[in-house]
């Protein structure tokens, strides 16, 4: 009788620990990402007007019309977010596995290279992106540079034909750090016998990248192309700390933002921003799944 | 016939080839990610005509105590630049001592115990991760509004409960590799549920708990969209210092700017210098040592 009063006891007691464990993140997720995430919803139908409150897909089709024009702010950060995903891809995402082979195969001066590398990703954006925006300005270092290579330096984050492609330099520039620690994380896991076996066979650096390390770090580099699918309509750079939208910069990310605080849109418009989000998320949904199935069909090699 | 195993080793020559144009380049643009913090660390030490003048060179005098302006004069929203770094202090040590607490705990009973929601659990954590969900951002902002937590210290406490993510996989996954029997040798003992986890399971994880919490102290150092959007009384040092530059920008004081955003970056720096090794052994899941 006492062996089974101390048993529900025990029992007891274990209960209060599981649910002092879940309790807390679980009420974080009914008190603000289920109403978030309702309330979006609800928000992208619901439509204000002096004669009430109506729901309807009035800014559903106040987005469509958008797209027809060709000057409008949202058809314009469509094409950024666009292109900010295809440099994040296929230009950066190489580039960076590449870096991280090298760091990998411990070329001189690797452990150095590896902590200025990772530095950008370290500092604050704040500080970094001034440092940027002032050597860039007229009068900085890099517009005297410019100047004495290829003459009259543009206004780099005033002029609709360079601020873009400058924050693209800029992310792609300040980039390589985050992510290459983890690929060199999974790259050291190889079996130096297989590389070895690889330079014993001849094969060349680029053979040894494609046919021996992208397999065997698959499973890692397959998450990181993965993450940009689902980021896809997310893809962004610092536009607030930059140009805040100026000179054709917007993304959808900073369109959001931008109408979500009222900053350079004329006001608050939290319903249509709402509508907006929803409707690239439905368009990315599908995206992305489509992307996991499509990684998931190259099976990773075991090792 | 037998098969010649050793067919044609990479010419080593070539590997020297390869190695060294790499070399050049890395060396190149590893100056390249140096040289902006050298240029700012003069030009803070230069009065602002001499900024204007001559933004290559060195100091015409060098003006150290741009150091001390910029602690006495750079302010944000009337907030002093001392006072935005305490805000960064506590907002960076809040979030960081509640995410962690409950991030550890919550992982640690997902890990290791048996109940009914812990699939479900599990399963919501993947969704949460996998779905695209933008735009949220409108709803959240007024329903933060609507709760009446903006611009208080309590936003920072309750934002930071949510723990579902890349972070809870991974503790969970590092829970689940430590050994039960340490716990059920402390049941026998007459030990509880509290005591296994807080006197014995928790110390066993620090080595990925404090590598999490290197990582966040970086991250939320730096952060400045949400205090910007959310922390308008309490500016931290990141978000104060991009309000300053605007000042700076129109009013010539960039010099003094230069000297706050060095002085801002320190503690991160310092911290990164002294465990970079440990960051970069910890940073992937599965690399976490045991």
């Amino acid at each position: 009788m006492k062996a089974k009063g101390f048993l529900s006891q025990r029992k007891r007691m274990r209960m209060a620990f599981i649910v002092c464990g879940i309790a807390i993140p679980i009420l974080n997720f009914f008190v603000f990402w289920i109403p978030t995430n309702i309330n979006s919803l609800i928000m992208a139908f619901e439509v204000s007007s002096p004669e009430g409150t109506k729901f309807g897909f009035d800014y559903f089709s106040m987005l469509f019309n958008e797209f027809g024009n060709p000057f409008s702010r949202i058809s314009g950060a469509v094409v950024n977010t666009i292109i900010f995903f295809c440099v994040n891809t296929f230009i950066k995402l190489p580039l960076c596995f590449l870096f991280s082979y090298f760091i990998y195969k411990k070329i001189l001066g690797y452990k150095v290279f590896r902590y200025v590398f990772y530095l950008p990703s370290i500092i604050s954006s704040v500080v970094l992106t001034s440092f940027f925006k002032f050597m860039a300005d007229p009068g900085g270092p890099l517009t005297i540079v410019w100047e004495s290579l290829f003459g009259d330096a543009p206004m780099f984050f005033a002029d609709s034909d360079y601020a873009l492609k400058t924050i693209i330099f800029y992310t792609l520039w300040s980039g390589f750090g985050a992510s290459m620690i983890f690929y060199t994380a999974a790259m050291v896991r190889i079996p130096e016998s297989v590389i070895e076996y690889g330079t014993l066979e001849g094969v060349s650096f680029l053979r040894e990248v494609v046919s021996i390390v992208v397999p065997l770090v698959w499973p890692t580099l397959s998450v990181f192309i993965l993450m940009n699918f689902v980021d896809i309509f997310s893809a962004s750079g610092p536009i607030l700390l930059f140009t805040n939208g100026e000179h054709d910069t917007y993304t959808l990310a900073f369109w959001i933002y931008a109408n979500t605080m009222g900053a350079g849109t004329g006001g608050q418009n939290l319903n249509y921003a709402a509508a907006v989000g929803l409707f690239f998320t439905l368009c990315g949904t599908p995206i992305a799944l489509f992307a996991k199935w499509l990684l998931d069909r190259i099976e990773p090699v075991e090792y | 016939m037998r098969r010649k195993i050793f067919r044609k080793r990479r010419p080593r020559w070539l590997d020297q080839i390869v190695f060294a144009v790499v070399f050049l380049f890395f060396f190149v643009y590893a100056a390249s990610l140096l040289y902006p913090f050298v240029w700012a660390f003069l030009s803070a030490l230069k009065s602002p005509m001499d900024y204007i003048r001559d933004p290559f060179g060195l100091p015409t005098e060098w003006l150290f105590s741009n150091f001390g302006r910029a602690l006495g004069e750079l302010e944000a929203n009337g907030t002093s630049f001392l006072v935005m770094t305490w805000n960064s202090i506590w907002y960076t040590g809040v979030g960081i001592f509640v995410n962690i607490s409950v991030l550890s705990l919550f992982s640690y009973t997902v890990a290791k115990y048996n109940f009914k929601l812990r699939p479900v659990l599990m399963g919501l954590n993947m969704f949460l991760m996998l779905i695209p969900i933008m735009g949220s951002m409108p709803a959240a902002y007024r329903l933060y509004h609507t709760y009446g937590i903006v611009d208080t210290p309590l936003f920072v406490v309750l934002t930071t409960t949510g723990v579902f993510g890349a972070n809870f996989l991974i503790l969970s996954s590092y829970y689940r590799s430590l050994s039960w029997s340490y716990a059920e040798a402390a049941f026998i003992d007459g030990a509880s549920d509290f005591t296994a986890y807080f006197r014995i399971m928790l110390p066993m994880a620090m080595g990925p708990l404090s590598c999490m919490m290197l990582t966040m102290f970086i991250a939320r150092w730096n952060e400045y969209l949400t205090p910007i959007m959310y922390l308008e009384s309490y500016p931290t040092l990141s978000s104060g210092l991009f309000e300053y530059r605007q000042i700076a920008e129109s009013s010539g004081t960039e010099p003094v700017f230069f000297a706050g955003a060095l002085v801002s970056m320190l503690p991160v720096l310092a911290l990164y210098t002294a465990f970079h090794k440990t960051i970069m052994e910890n940073m992937l899941g599965g690399g976490i040592k045991e």
